[in-house]
């Protein structure tokens, strides 16, 4: 018996070990099937780039852990993803089998997911099966085709079949989805599923298919543990979907027929709100893992929908709520998340911080990627790998903001001697003000600023605060240092400005977001992307009236696709007029004068006029310091401005290189 | 009801004004995109239901008015149409709105129509019915369009 480490014993209900059939595992957190990652093959095929990511996660701690969602049938039809890996045949099975035995080598059970889309599948074909022909009410997706009773059979057959050939690769258990309205989902679901047969109608019919699911792989593989993903709620309530309560009596018809884990999960694709974005506070769905708990005291319980937080997790497990964390973005943020936990390292944990780059990328077709770990998806590249370096250089880093941070840290963690240069008293850079002012979830934000400050304290980065470096600064250091870094971010471009009338009058966006200086009751904005709308919004909030001008066709062009809905919702809720291929060409004491595209003119009342674009990157160091060091860089907005991804991106991959 | 939108659906000048107002939402859109408004209440669709085997159905006698928006030489025009079926509606995809969102949007036609239909949109008085598949949208342009009704187009999973 191993010593328990220090993080284990202050979790001990997180850290006991768990049971999930005959199998026992070593503790109560199960890796939930974060995982569809465009990686693989267009054909089904993993690839190297997702065995090496695998190897990661297998490593991650946990005692369940879930490979990725793999769809069923030969056709396709149960394809969601562009590179989605398939298990309808034994010719994929060499990849499983090295995948099921580094799961197993790290000590945890593996679990091999079944994923058929169903309405959100058929990508290559351009149709999706479900049971009825209920239009698709996002347009991406694929109209329907709907199945007959003899392809509803050979679907639980290929169900039962991908389940014995995941048995098969050294799997310890398998898992059926219905996570966000894939194929289980839509039989369940009264939204979907208008059949007329026994498969369709009342809760004991719509519950048919799930049952015989149940049955069959159980039948197929009975000495190994089956889980059902079922959601708590639809959020379709307005489409017709199914209430709770029916969501509930579709988890104890489940449990009726055996199946030996439930996970909890919450929404659909097509939900008109939110289910795991950032606006959702962690903890929010728990009630639903709990009401299943109450349900079902016999059957595990596993949950994790936005519960980033381990010591939730801890109590909410020693509360009854659940009986596993399933963890799954949290730890594509930081893979080493329970290990860290687990030496009770909990601060120094990087957050997921709930930006959805990850699923953005998904539906674009491109592979995921994850905002706050630039290493995702690149395990398989010793670019991408923090390694001792071959020579240790002294490095300066000029900005603390984000990109400049990431590069620190990174460096450190090689063994060079850094030094960050940053001209105010502050680390972060612009995100600080415009964290603050974020709508959705500050802390989030604010806690990838708080990371860069422990881990720089824990590195021995040196930070030299209210620094400005320039010439002269450099000039009383030479050859002091081997490297610079610059990484001084963007500003507004005033010269850009100065063609508007009054444009002195006008102030700076990150000055506002930083509260340095006082605002009207009457305000524009000018710029719609991301930093002008988290101004906006939270100026409005504060109780000013608010219009923003936007030069381009649309606002929240730069924006993450799976929150852009957001801000244009917020926008319409908080009623804040945009003007879009719009521009102010004057500034005076009764407002601004706005130009369209087609020249029309108005006057928008407003006692302050505040610029969050255009943005232009800070640039001039690069021409002071040449000639002045050995190794001259530059990451981030200061090489163009894009934001907080490239910015921990590009540091992070200069850092691993310098 | 089906007369008011008879009559809202028919006003085809000012829906015209509206979309020129509009018209940069539609700068990308292939010639021949095609969308369309039709009135629920005709077609027999609710949410949570529509009529077995609805796309060969037909609407009963009176048919169902519908406004078609379809690009031709850089711009969307408007025509208002009788159909019997959805089979005649050749549109890329539908809008199909309760007897009020369409009065709202009418209503606003001189202001914010379409913020009207989006928040309709959310609140699931107007449905979305799509013929094509995301390429074939993509393709035709309709990004910014179905963006600006708030639709998570290529984004869903939220
Ligand atoms: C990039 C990504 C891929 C996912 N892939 C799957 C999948 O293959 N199967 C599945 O059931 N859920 C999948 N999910 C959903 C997660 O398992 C999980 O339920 C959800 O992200 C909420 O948990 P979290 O807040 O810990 O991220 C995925 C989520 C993300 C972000
Ligand atoms: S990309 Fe964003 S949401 Fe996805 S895991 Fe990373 S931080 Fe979390």
């Amino acid at each position: 018996m191993t010593t328990p480490r220090p993080g284990e014993l202050k979790l001990r209900n997180l850290f006991q070990t768990g049971r999930i059939g005959r199998f026992t595992s070593a503790n109560r957190i199960k890796y939930g099937a974060c995982c569809v990652s465009n990686y693989n093959t267009r054909d089904g095929f993993i690839t190297a780039r997702e065995l090496a990511r695998m190897r990661v996660i297998a490593r991650t701690g946990c005692g369940i852990i879930t490979n990725q969602g793999a769809y069923p049938d030969p056709l396709g039809e149960g394809k969601a993803y562009f590179r989605q890996v398939a298990i309808y045949d034994d010719k994929f099975l060499p990849q499983f089998e090295e995948i099921a035995r580094d799961i197993r080598d790290a000590g945890a059970i593996g679990i091999q997911q079944i994923l058929h889309a169903g309405r959100y599948g058929g990508i290559d074909l351009g149709y999706c099966v479900q049971p009825s022909d209920v239009p698709q009410t996002l347009p991406h997706f694929r109209p329907p085709r709907v199945l007959t009773k003899e392809e509803i059979r050979e679907m639980v057959r290929q169900h039962a079949d991908a389940a014995k050939r995941s048995i098969k690769a050294g799997f310890d258990g398998t898992e059926v989805t219905s996570f966000m309205g894939y194929l289980l989902a839509t039989f369940n679901s009264k939204f979907t599923n208008q059949r007329t047969d026994e498969y369709g109608g009342s809760l004991e019919n719509r519950g048919r298919f799930m049952r015989e699911l149940i049955d069959a792989i159980k039948q197929a593989t009975p000495e190994h543990p089956l889980i059902v993903r079922l959601n708590g709620a639809e959020l379709m309530d307005r489409w017709g979907g199914n209430t709770e309560d029916e969501c509930f009596e579709l988890m104890q018809q489940a449990a009726d027929c055996g199946v030996d884990m439930i996970s909890v999960t919450v929404g659909w694709q097509e939900a008109p709100d939110s289910s795991i974005g950032r606006d959702i506070q962690p903890g929010h769905w728990n009630y639903l893992a709990a009401r299943a708990k109450r349900l079902l005291p016999n059957v595990p319980i596993t949950f994790g929908v936005r519960l980033p937080d381990p010591r939730m997790a801890n109590q909410c497990i020693a509360d009854g709520e659940f009986d596993f964390w399933e963890v799954c973005r949290p730890l594509l943020a930081d893979p080493e998340l329970v290990h860290k936990a687990a030496e009770d390292r909990l601060d120094e944990v990087r957050r997921c911080i709930g930006s959805l780059n990850c699923l953005s990328r998904l539906f674009r077709d491109l592979p995921y990627t994850c905002t706050m770990n630039p290493a995702l998806g690149h395990e398989v590249e010793p670019e991408y790998h923090v390694t001792p370096a071959a020579v240790k250089k002294r490095v300066m880093v000029i900005g603390a903001g984000p990109a400049g941070m990431e590069c620190a840290i990174t460096a450190a963690k090689r063994g060079h001697q850094v030094t960050v240069f940053e001209k105010s008293d502050h680390v972060g850079g612009n995100l600080r003000g415009y964290a603050a002012r974020d709508l959705a979830r500050p802390d989030d934000l604010e806690s990838i600023v708080r990371h860069y400050e422990l881990m720089a304290r824990k590195l021995g980065v040196e930070l030299r605060l209210g620094t400005e470096a320039n010439a002269k600064l450099m000039r009383s250091i030479l050859h002091q240092y081997d490297v610079a870094v610059v990484a001084v971010g963007a500003r507004v471009d005033r010269e850009a400005l100065r063609g508007i009338e009054g444009h002195e009058r006008i102030l700076d966006g990150l000055a506002v977001a930083q509260g340095a200086v006082s605002v009207g009751s009457r305000i524009v904005v000018i710029g719609g992307g991301k930093v002008g709308l988290t101004l906006a919004e939270s100026l409005r909030k504060g109780g000013a009236e608010v219009t923003i001008v936007e030069a381009e066709k649309r606002i929240a062009g730069d924006v993450m696709p799976s929150f852009k809905w957001r801000h244009t919702a917020w926008v319409d809720e908080l009623e804040i007029t945009t003007l879009t291929l719009s521009r102010v060409t004057r500034v005076a004491d009764d407002g601004c004068t706005v130009v369209n595209a087609k020249g029309e003119t108005r006057l928008v009342p407003a006692d302050t006029v505040i610029a969050t674009a255009p943005r232009r990157s800070n640039q001039e160091l690069f021409h002071e310091f040449e000639w002045m060091i050995d190794e001259l860089h530059g990451c981030g907005d200061a090489l163009i401005p894009r934001g907080i991804d490239a910015a921990i991106h590009e540091g992070y991959r200069l850092g691993a290189r310098i | 009801m089906v007369s008011d939108a008879n009559t809202m659906l028919a006003d085809v000048a000012g829906w015209q004004r509206m979309l020129d107002r509009h018209a940069e939402l539609f700068t990308e859109l292939a010639p021949g995109a095609r969308i369309g408004i039709l009135p629920r209440e005709p077609t027999g669709f609710a949410p949570g239901r529509q009529p077995a085997g609805w796309r060969d159905a037909r609407f009963g006698t009176a048919g169902a008015p519908f406004l078609a928006w379809e690009a031709a030489e850089g711009r969307m025009h408007a025509r208002c149409e009788q159909i019997g079926g959805f089979g005649e509606a050749r549109a890329d995809f539908l809008l199909l709105a309760d007897a009020q969102s369409i009065a709202e949007a009418y209503a606003a036609l001189e202001g914010d129509a379409l913020g009207r239909l989006k928040r309709r949109i959310r609140r699931g008085d107007v449905m979305l019915c799509t013929f094509r598949t995301r390429a074939e949208l993509a393709r035709a342009g309709y990004e910014d369009f179905l963006d600006s009704l708030g639709l998570a187009f290529m984004g869903a999973c939220r």
